[in-house]
């Protein structure tokens, strides 16, 4: 598997003290950082994934969905239905509450407490690698191992995307970025994908000079074809790229 | 000529009857010849609306009675002192739950069949707007701050939050499958959902549903309450200080073969309390031996919490439970008395019989009157709650002639003729439709062929019956099988069978919602159908005759009416893999899937269930074209 960046460990960070006060006492740190682990109720020290639900925080990890409420971790696994132990990404629908989690064999959602479980067997999922999720209104749109996948949830229609409908090179889409208006998935290999609510069109960036190992077009386009994470957000597009 | 004789030459003539129109397939369609009853010349079955009311509701001043009658497609306005007809208001089609604003001003009224919610001015008694909501909408709640709407969509298993001044949907809630009742708790703090299908669970296993809570100011659903082995849930009420729930269910026995009605039998008839005085849910059941309250449907509870009401539809009487009584020996029986028929002679104070088919019930607001909705014979049974006796059936408004299909519909709801009057046709076809199950039949051999229970609508001119096709026709289906192998008890006469299956065959599809409007199809769907219907592969190939969709699947209702040898999906406990093509009518709502209900999804059909090829030409699709394939059957 080629694993997104791994993070040992989860921090929260806090402002801890005004500026005035640290003028006052320079020893103290500006940020308090507090770290979890196993030792205190993680299961598993590689988390794909962290988001925050209002006074939750859901972590992605390798043994199972954790969440931290009320100064405890709690975690789902596959006997509570998750589709699978490793889950590598998150997304929080804030109209319903519901969370979506994509795992190594499926997409789950966790509906208070209940949890639903898509697979490329049971559902029409493209594939059960499931690297991205991302919701806008009633669509949860998918990164999987072949393909993006959009469900919409009023209807309970699957549209799959892919090489014979957009201009994805590779199938393997490792993030997606759903808003309103537009819809970004980044393509292991195929640079990053942008896709119009509003017209249905697909578009396309891609490294301008097609070298694997070093730039020559700078500033001219993605640095590399391989786009592993990307964002959109106020108009602005964040790709992470290999190289 | 004795009366005995009369009654065998009639029996004899009803039975040649049967016999004929069996054979040549003419089961009395509502355009051809009609039954006879007793002598009597009955009404046009297409001419007569019945006002079948199924719930009732008093104003907030307690001044009216609100009758939802879904026959009718209207809501009565009664005096509740004397019952007069004040109003009479059309809604939408098929109505099937409705509820008052918080202040009173508005009634608002689900249309299941048209999947709008209708909204009545209550002072001009007038409907003033029609609301979209999602599919098959079943119930509905305002919210105590008069913001929202909160409507549970049957079919698309979800709960639509409506902005309750504009009509405007503003989402949808994940509900269970089969969400159809809904209820405000009286801190109005949250809205319970329950369902009236099962939510998926692994092959044979028990079934399980749930009671959606939901945060009625945040709009969100914060809990689901799990009702361990119960596969079909209805009302639910609370004690006016909001401690004490309960619910209505029906706790099927499929995991064993259905064949001991004589022990107790098929189904458990209970009702689910939770809340705070209990602290955990639990099972309570409603059933003695001998005394069953089969088909349990509408609940109250007395607001001195001294007393629980609960209709049952097929056993046509209301179940009185002294509450202290029951809460005393819930906590002497800690570990659960769910399947113990001693039980409820602890706790149940008596039996009443009313209409045919009871279910809403509500009670005034100081206790001493319990209204009844007896949908199957227009009327309303009013209660003395002290006396525990019906004081008044108020017949309402509509046709007093019960026409061969009313009584077919009657003879389908009432557990009368089962032994001991414990089941009837719709304990398994909830609503006349399906019930999400697996069941295993005692006529196929102990623990042998487990079946999935099929939708029944739409099912005439689809003959031969039953998955192995044993049963020639409606009559058969309906009849002898039926009797034998689950009422153990008497049979039918031969003009009640004529009425019954009548009925069975008056059941139309309701309204396909994967159809756009107009019939246009999307362009997934037309590329589905032309997946459905190809006889060459990606490769060029032609696909034998036998494994093209088309073929076995054929005609409107997608049925060849034929048997085919082994498609692939036999397993050790099959007798045998000779198997009717089923039809496909509304086949996006039947999950589970396949003769044994192996298939959770119409999806594993194909990606588990069909490894050998043998149930269509399926290896050469991509999932995108099996995705199409599903689309165009979700239309069928």
């Amino acid at each position: 598997m080629k694993t997104k960046h791994q993070l040992a460990v989860i921090c929260t960070m806090a402002i801890s003290l005004a500026m005035s006060l640290a003028a006052q006492a320079p020893q103290m740190p500006k940020f308090r950082f507090e770290n979890f682990t196993t030792a205190n109720g993680l299961p598993n020290n590689h988390v794909f994934a962290v988001l925050v639900d209002g006074p939750r925080v859901w972590a992605a990890t390798e043994d199972g969905l954790a969440v931290y409420e009320n100064h405890a971790w709690k975690t789902y696994t596959t006997k509570d239905g998750l589709a699978h132990r490793a889950v590598l990404s998150l997304a929080l629908d804030k109209n319903t509450g519901d969370l979506w989690a994509g795992t190594m064999a499926g997409l789950s959602r966790i509906s208070a407490g209940r949890i639903d479980t898509y697979t490329q067997l049971n559902s029409g999922l493209s594939n059960d690698v499931v690297y991205g999720v991302s919701v806008e209104g009633e669509n949860v749109w998918v990164a999987t191992a072949a393909g993006g996948c959009r469900l919409n949830l009023r209807t309970g229609v699957w549209t799959l995307y892919n090489e014979r409908n957009t201009p994805m090179n590779e199938i393997w889409a490792y993030a997606v970025a759903a808003t309103p208006t537009k819809v970004y998935y980044a393509i292991w290999g195929s640079g990053l994908l942008e896709y119009d609510q509003k017209t249905g069109r697909w578009d396309k960036y891609d490294d301008p000079d097609g070298e694997n190992e070093m730039v020559l077009f700078k500033d001219q386009g993605l640095i590399h074809e391989i786009v592993t994470s990307v964002s959109y957000v106020d108009n602005i597009v964040w790709a992470a790229t290999y190289f | 000529m004795s009366q005995r004789n009369q009654h065998r030459n009639r029996t004899a003539a009803a039975s040649a009857l049967l016999a004929f129109l069996g054979v040549s397939g003419l089961i009395l369609s509502p355009g051809l010849g009609r039954p006879v009853h007793a002598g009597e010349m009955r009404p046009s079955v297409e001419s007569i609306s019945y006002a079948s009311p199924l719930e009732v509701l008093l104003s907030p001043d307690g001044s009216r009675l609100y009758v939802l009658c879904q026959g009718g497609e209207d809501i009565r306005v009664l005096d509740a002192q004397n019952f007069a007809v004040i109003k009479k208001i059309p809604v939408g089609a098929v109505p099937r739950g409705f509820s008052f604003s918080p202040d009173g001003a508005k009634l608002y009224v689900t249309n299941s069949s048209e999947d709008t919610v209708s909204v009545i001015d209550t002072a001009k008694l007038e409907v003033v707007a029609t609301w979209k909501t999602g599919a098959e909408p079943s119930s509905v709640v305002a919210e105590p701050g008069g913001r929202r709407l909160f409507v549970a969509n049957r079919i698309s298993n979800d709960i639509s939050v409506l902005d309750a001044a504009t009509g405007v949907e503003q989402k949808r809630l994940s509900a269970g499958r089969g969400a159809s009742y809904l209820t405000l708790a009286p801190d109005g703090s949250k809205i319970y959902a329950t369902h009236v299908y099962p939510n998926p669970s692994a092959y044979r296993t028990a079934p399980e549903s749930e009671i959606t809570v939901i945060d009625a100011a945040r709009a969100v659903v914060v809990d689901r309450i799990p009702l361990h082995g119960i596969a079909h849930a209805f009302h639910i009420d609370f004690s006016p200080d909001g401690r004490l729930g309960a619910t209505t269910g029906y706790h099927p026995k499929n995991l064993v073969t259905l064949a001991h009605l004589e022990h107790g039998g098929a189904f458990e008839d209970t009702i689910t309390l939770f809340g705070a005085d209990l602290g955990r849910t639990v099972e309570v059941p409603l059933d003695e031996l001998e005394r069953y309250a089969s088909q349990p449907f509408g609940v109250a509870i007395a607001p001195d919490k001294s007393r629980i009401y609960i209709s049952s539809g097929g056993s046509e009487l209301v179940t009185v439970i002294d509450l202290p009584r029951l809460m005393q020996y819930i906590r002497l029986h800690p570990g659960g008395f769910a399947h113990d028929l001693s039980a409820s002679a602890n706790y149940v104070v008596t039996r009443i019989p009313v209409g045919l088919n009871p279910r809403g019930i509500t009670l005034s607001r100081d206790g001493r009157r319990l209204f009844v909705a007896n949908r199957l014979d227009d009327t309303l049974s009013v209660i003395d709650t002290h006396a525990n006796k019906v004081v008044s059936t108020v017949r309402l408004e509509g046709p007093k002639n019960v026409s061969a299909l009313r009584h077919g519909e009657q003879t389908f709801y009432t557990s009368r003729y089962s032994f001991q009057g414990q089941i009837g046709c719709a304990n398994c076809h909830i609503d006349s439709t399906f019930d999400g199950l697996t069941w295993n039949l005692e006529p196929d051999g102990f623990g042998r062929n487990p079946v999935d229970n099929k939708l029944i609508e739409g099912i005439k001119d689809t003959e031969p019956y039953k998955w192995t096709g044993t049963n020639p026709d409606i009559p058969t289906e309906c009849g002898p099988r039926t009797e034998k192998y689950f009422w153990r008890s008497e049979q039918y006469d031969d003009i009640t069978l004529t009425d019954l299956s009548l009925y069975v065959r008056s059941l139309n599809p309701r309204p396909n919602r994967w159809k756009l409007i107009g019939h246009e199809v999307t362009p997934a769907q037309e590329r589905g159908k032309a997946i459905f219907e190809r006889t060459i592969d990606k490769f060029g190939n032609q696909i034998a005759f036998y494994n093209r969709c088309i073929f076995c699947h054929s005609g409107p209702k997608g049925t060849s009416q034929e048997l085919f040898d082994d498609v692939g999906t036999s397993t050790p406990l099959d007798n045998t893999s000779r198997l009717k093509a089923p039809p496909l009518t509304n086949i996006a709502l039947t999950a589970p899937y396949l003769h044994n209900g192996s298939a959770k999804s119409l999806e594993e059909i194909w990606t588990i269930y069909n490894p050998q090829e043998k149930h269509g030409r399926t290896a050469d699709l991509t999932k995108d074209e099996l995705n199409d394939l599903v689309e165009y059957l979700r239309t069928r």
